[in-house]
């Protein structure tokens, strides 16, 4: 009885987490999307320590922690921090239109549920029917960073990749060792640091955030 | 029969209650303006005036024009006769979804028919974009009906629908179903000409869809165009009231369960009025363009509510 | 005489008469009248063949013509049966639509029309492939000539891209003689004895091509616009309908009973993506068109399409679900079909009037004509309702009937999962666009003011005209209401022919009574209108609001303006668009052209390297001697090479 409840809660943070994905594809605003990264985590959290608390593995917890103190509270506000630093435009543009992404993002969902179909049925873990959602949530993450031309809304796409990957591993395995979850952590902060301090130098150099200029770079 | 004699009371509740509930919308749209606004039941009046004026026609009209406000209203009965209101048994060779996307599809297609009359620029416009959001509106809505039958395994009638997710208890409360019921709502707005679609305040040229296709009509014609739009709100609430949030509704024909589905569905209309004038009043009416942004996160939504019941 | 032989008699010998009388010299209309007569005959005959074949009953038959492989023999089984009775009464109203056209009646036009007939109904009873092969490409080539009038380019066009498919399918067909070791097609029932899967799976999906030519199936239907809107409309009408529905039919039996659905679902997805695509962009095509008869032209590449759509849905749930839901799915498509024939007929020769009477073939230059002929715009409507799918008319039932049948199925494999939502929201896209496109199309002919002259000199209508307008648009009214029964009818029908289960009718019967919704339309309707002759109002006619100016005649939306916001919605779609400017008649006037990106992106490339290959091959002809025997010496070793080691 208790397992069927976690399952639920599990499920529909989920789908949240997904829902929330797909709206960031939507939002045209970059500190509305920095926003819906950190609810995104924010759910991941929640997902986090429902796990943890099921099966009371302490390390899980402390993963939780870490979510929540880095990926909730850090990292956006650095991404801010950047984002006024460098006085960029709040808008963000799209290459591909919202209705065309996200009719793609539904495409990648489908996708990810083919794939993941054949394997559903022999994860017998808490939650462990989560795998297409952390799948489509990677493939959207990757869209995200393909399909949008500044440098930050690229570092918030590997951090929903990133999301994406680590709801996978806590529903299919209950989480990776400690040591490659800190492991993991440290390369996303460096990840966005350095996406960071690029997207500055860029805006330094070309006096916009627009990796597109970076194509001037080939010859 | 007696399932007949319900369906037909069913119908005159709906044919009845619409105006009031638009009053509702209204009124509470006034308050959060900081107005006093007109009474609640000032909907009724204004078709009361309407119907005992002459009306006005415009001479490059043909026939289809005076017959459009009658097959209007005839659309919009029909489909209160299909919808359970508060008991979930209906004429039965009646309540198809797919019939009910086409009788919404009958109305729209003869407003526009209807817009189209009097060769006036601001019913063209009115019609063009009204054809657009439905090119949009329709499949979400064809695709949340159909997570709903998916969800309730197999019920491709309205009334069993409600039937059948009341019997799965708790388990019918999924995500699919919010996702379904998230998908319908925007379809709800976009459908009945709701800001951010359209503004129904307003007769502002560049503004207007739904205005603009009744401009030329006047008299009972516009009092029926005017109750028949009433009731495609009330039927959409109801629709999401009974179908997707079912609970309250009578599954027999005893007293007291039709008299709590009574309660029930009256109190779920007042709140989705509540709600949608809160919308209203909360967002700006968005550039034409720009809804397609939004009716696509419906359609999307809708395929979700469908996939979401296998990945999960 | 037996009872077939003596009906086979009766329904191609007028026809036949017909045909070799027009050869006669003499008086042009008389003769041509008389050949249209004697074809009539022949339509009256193929419309009770349904019936003949029930009561007679007519037996399969052949003709021996001595040594001629396998001999010609023809079959009558109810679907192919049902499908002749309605295709004759389609052609039947074309026929007498035509008789009222004297204009239109050639000599040599009229003999082809009664060889096109022949060539039609021989086709839906073949029962040898040869006989089949014969009157398919009798069909291709009587209505290639029966263009004539049309632009040759576009008549080539036709010729190319048909006989093309019709290659594929004389291929086909013969890899079928040469695996079943018979030419009877009746012998062939597919079960077992094409043991490979992958086999069949490509007689089909080239099948599916071949017939697509004709259909109009994505990327063949270039040929379709430009021809629909420059041959003699009768001509369009029957390609439009008739030959349709033979196509059609023929995709059916030999998919479902001659080569047998292969266990594969690959074949269908394929199959599902082209028509899929071909029934969007066909709406989405015709809601840029600006002629009332490219409109239609695209409307029959999207009704054909979704007939496509289904069969290839057919196939799948006969692969997935053994034949649960095939019979509803192919019932559907068999209803569609039909109910196209007839609205589709209906619109073409709606079209077809208005060109004769008032002259005016642009959709820009019309309007208002709902006040100047009354009578006709109440035939388009109800042709343009049943087109828009709106209840209760028979376009609404067949999409009905597909849309239901698709969510019945709900659930299933994994890629039934995925495919079905998706198929359902192609189908909601492509018929709500349809219904835009044709909301324009009649409110931009018929409603609005006049915006040309041309409108309000149209000459009144002769009886000729508007009895098989009205006998077609009753048709439609009449299978749209009492559609249960037919479905009823034509489910039989196929789970009697085709190797499929039988239907489940309860699927449809309790869920649609398309009577009982007119009769509520209509009693509402009814009641409020006697409520308010009862409490009577003034009523004063007024001109249309205008904000304190006159109203001209361009002062009103047009019709491109009509379909910009899709237009702007899906221009990614629409590719290259040109604005193009218009000085002729003294005002500047702009529109936007759109070139297809098919004959841009496909057509034309495919055109250019063929001629180069010609320009290489010409290099061949070098006019020697020795040369050419070389090449013969050559084709003798390869010959005997490949028939020692193969």
């Amino acid at each position: 009885m208790e397992e069927i409840l976690y399952e639920n809660i599990i499920d529909v943070c989920a789908i949240l987490m997904l829902l929330l994905s797909v709206l960031s594809i939507t939002t045209t605003r970059m500190g509305k999307l920095v926003q819906h990264f950190a609810l995104h985590s924010l759910v991941l959290a929640v997902i986090a320590f429902f796990v943890a608390f099921y099966t009371k593995n302490w390390h899980i917890y402390i993963t939780c922690a870490l979510t929540l103190v880095l990926k909730v509270v850090v990292i956006p506000k650095f991404l801010k921090y950047t984002m006024n630093k460098i006085n960029m435009e709040r808008e963000i543009e799209p290459i591909v239109g919202i209705p065309g992404s996200l009719l793609i993002c539904a495409a990648m969902i489908f996708i990810a549920y083919l794939v993941a179909e054949p394997l559903m049925g022999s994860l017998d873990t808490l939650g462990g029917t989560c795998f297409a959602v952390s799948l489509s949530i990677v493939l959207i993450g990757m869209f995200m960073m393909t399909s949008r031309r500044k440098a930050l809304t690229e570092s918030v796409g590997l951090l929903l990749v990133e999301n994406g990957l680590f709801l996978g591993t806590l529903t299919i395995s209950y989480g990776m060792p400690l040591i490659v979850e800190f492991g993991v952590f440290f390369d996303v902060i460096i990840a966005v640091v350095i996406l960071g301090i690029f997207a500055y130098r860029i805006n330094r150099t070309f006096n916009s955030v627009d990796t597109s200029f970076l194509r001037r770079l080939k010859d | 029969m007696m399932s007949i004699l319900v369906s037909a009371i069913q119908a005159v509740f709906l044919i009845a209650v619409s105006p009031l509930i638009t009053g509702i919308v209204k009124k509470v749209k006034a308050l959060m303006q900081h107005r006093r606004g007109a009474d609640i039941l000032q909907p009724y009046r204004d078709l009361a005036k309407l119907l005992r004026k002459d009306e006005t026609v415009s001479e490059s009209t043909s026939f289809l024009f005076r017959v459009i406000p009658f097959v209007c209203m005839a659309a919009m009965t029909l489909l209160a006769f299909m919808t359970p209101v508060f008991f979930t048994g209906i004429l039965a060779p009646y309540g198809d979804i797919v019939t009910l996307v086409y009788l919404f599809t009958l109305y729209r297609f003869c407003m526009v028919l209807g817009g189209l009359e009097g060769g006036s620029v601001f019913g063209g416009m009115g019609s063009s974009r009204e054809m657009m959001m439905s090119v949009l509106i329709e499949p979400a809505l064809l695709l949340a009906l159909m997570s709903m039958c998916v969800l309730s395994n197999g019920g491709t009638d309205i009334s069993s629908i409600p039937t059948l997710l009341i019997a799965l208890g708790s388990a019918a409360f999924c995500p699919a179903l919010l996702l379904a019921a998230a998908s319908f709502a925007i379809t709800l707005v976009a459908e009945n000409a709701r800001i951010p679609f359209d503004n129904p305040a307003t007769h502002l040229e560049l503004t207007m869809i739904h205005e603009g296709m009744l401009l030329e009509y006047s008299g009972r014609g516009l009092a029926l165009m005017e109750l028949s739009s009433e009731m495609r709100l009330t039927i959409f609430m109801t629709m999401l009231g009974t179908m997707f949030f079912p609970w309250g509704i009578s599954t027999t024909l005893e007293g007291l369960d039709l008299l709590v589905g009574l309660v029930a569905i009256l109190v779920k209309l007042v709140v989705f009025a509540f709600l949608l004038a809160v919308l209203e009043s909360s967002i700006s009416k968005s550039r034409l363009f720009k809804t397609p942004n939004m009716l696509t996160a419906s359609f999307v939504l809708a395929l979700l509510a469908i996939i979401s019941l296998y990945i999960l | 005489m037996s009872d077939s032989e003596l009906y086979i008699a009766l329904l191609l010998l007028p026809a036949l008469i017909g045909a070799v009388a027009t050869l006669l010299p003499g008086k042009k209309i008389l003769i041509s009248r008389i050949s249209l007569v004697l074809c009539a005959v022949s339509c009256v005959v193929g419309a009770l063949s349904y019936t003949a074949a029930y009561r007679l009953p007519l037996e399969s038959m052949s003709l021996d013509i001595g040594p001629l492989v396998g001999g010609y023999s023809v079959s009558f089984d109810s679907l192919s049966t049902a499908m002749m009775s309605m295709s004759s009464i389609v052609y039947l109203l074309t026929l007498v639509h035509l008789l009222s056209c004297p204009e239109r009646c050639e000599k040599g036009n009229c003999g082809f029309i009664c060889l096109l007939f022949m060539a039609v109904m021989l086709a839906m009873c073949a029962n040898s492939i040869i006989l089949l092969l014969v009157a398919w490409e009798m069909v291709t080539l009587t209505t290639f000539l029966m263009t004539k009038g049309s632009d040759e380019v576009y008549r080539w066009r036709y010729f190319t891209i048909t006989h093309f498919g019709g290659l594929i399918i004389m291929c086909v067909f013969g890899a079928l003689w040469y695996l079943y070791g018979t030419c009877d097609l009746s012998a062939m029932t597919g079960l077992g004895v094409i043991t490979d899967g992958l086999v069949s799976a490509g007689l089909i999906l080239l099948l599916f091509i071949g017939f697509g030519t004709k259909l109009g199936l994505v990327p063949f239907h270039a040929w379709m616009p430009d021809l629909y809107s420059t041959a003699p409309v009768h001509s369009v009408t029957l390609l439009s309908t008739v030959c349709s529905n033979v196509a059609i039919l023929l995709l059916m039996k030999s998919t479902f009973l001659w080569i047998g659905v292969p266990d594969n679902t690959y074949l269908p997805i394929v199959i599902l993506t082209l028509a899929a695509f071909g029934s969007v962009w066909g709406a989405m095509e015709s809601l840029i068109q600006t002629e009332p008869r490219r409109i239609l032209a695209y409307s029959s590449m999207e009704n054909m399409s979704m007939v496509i759509l289904c069969l290839a849905m057919g196939i799948l749930f006969e692969v997935e679900f053994e034949g649960d839901l095939t019979a509803l799915m192919l019932a559907a498509a068999m209803l569609h079909t039909i109910n196209h024939a007839f609205f589709k007929s209906l619109m073409l020769l709606n079209v077809g009037t208005i060109e004769k009477l008032t002259g005016e073939r642009n959709i820009d230059r019309m309007g208002g004509l709902a006040l100047f002929l009354p009578l006709l715009s109440m035939f388009a409507l109800i042709g343009t309702l049943s087109m828009a799918a709106i209840p209760p008319m028979n376009g609404f039932v067949s999409e009905w009937l597909m849309i239901k049948t698709v969510v019945t199925a709900g659930t299933g494999t994994s890629v039934l999962n995925v495919l079905l939502p998706i198929i359902v929201a192609v189908l909601g896209v492509c018929g709500t666009m349809a219904a835009v496109s044709y909301a324009r199309l009649y409110g931009f002919v018929f409603l609005g003011r006049p915006r040309s002259e041309s409108m309000r000199e149209a000459r009144p209508m002769g009886k000729g005209l508007s009895v098989p307008l009205a006998l077609l648009a009753a048709a439609c009214v009449f299978l749209g209401i009492f559609a249960v029964p037919v479905v009823r009818k034509i489910a039989v029908a196929i789970s009697d022919t085709l190797t499929v289960a039988p239907v489940d009718m309860g699927i449809v019967s309790e869920a649609l009574d398309p009577a009982l919704i007119a009769v509520v339309l209509a009693l509402v309707c009814i009641v409020l209108y006697g409520l308010f002759r009862l409490f009577r109002k003034d009523k004063v006619k007024v001109s249309t609001w205008d904000c304190g100016t006159e109203l001209n005649k361009d002062m009103q939306y047009s019709s491109e303006g009509f379909s910009q916001p899709l237009v702007r919605v899906f221009h990614p779609f629409y590719g290259d668009t040109a604005e193009v400017k218009d000085v002729r008649g003294g005002t500047d006037t702009y529109h936007i052209r759109f070139t297809e990106p098919f004959i841009r992106h496909i057509l034309n490339p495919v055109g250019k390297a063929v001629d180069l290959l010609s320009v290489h091959v010409e290099r061949m002809q070098s006019g020697n001697i020795q040369a050419y025997l070389a090449y013969l010496l050559v084709t003798l070793i390869v010959i005997l090479l490949a028939v020692r080691f193969i």
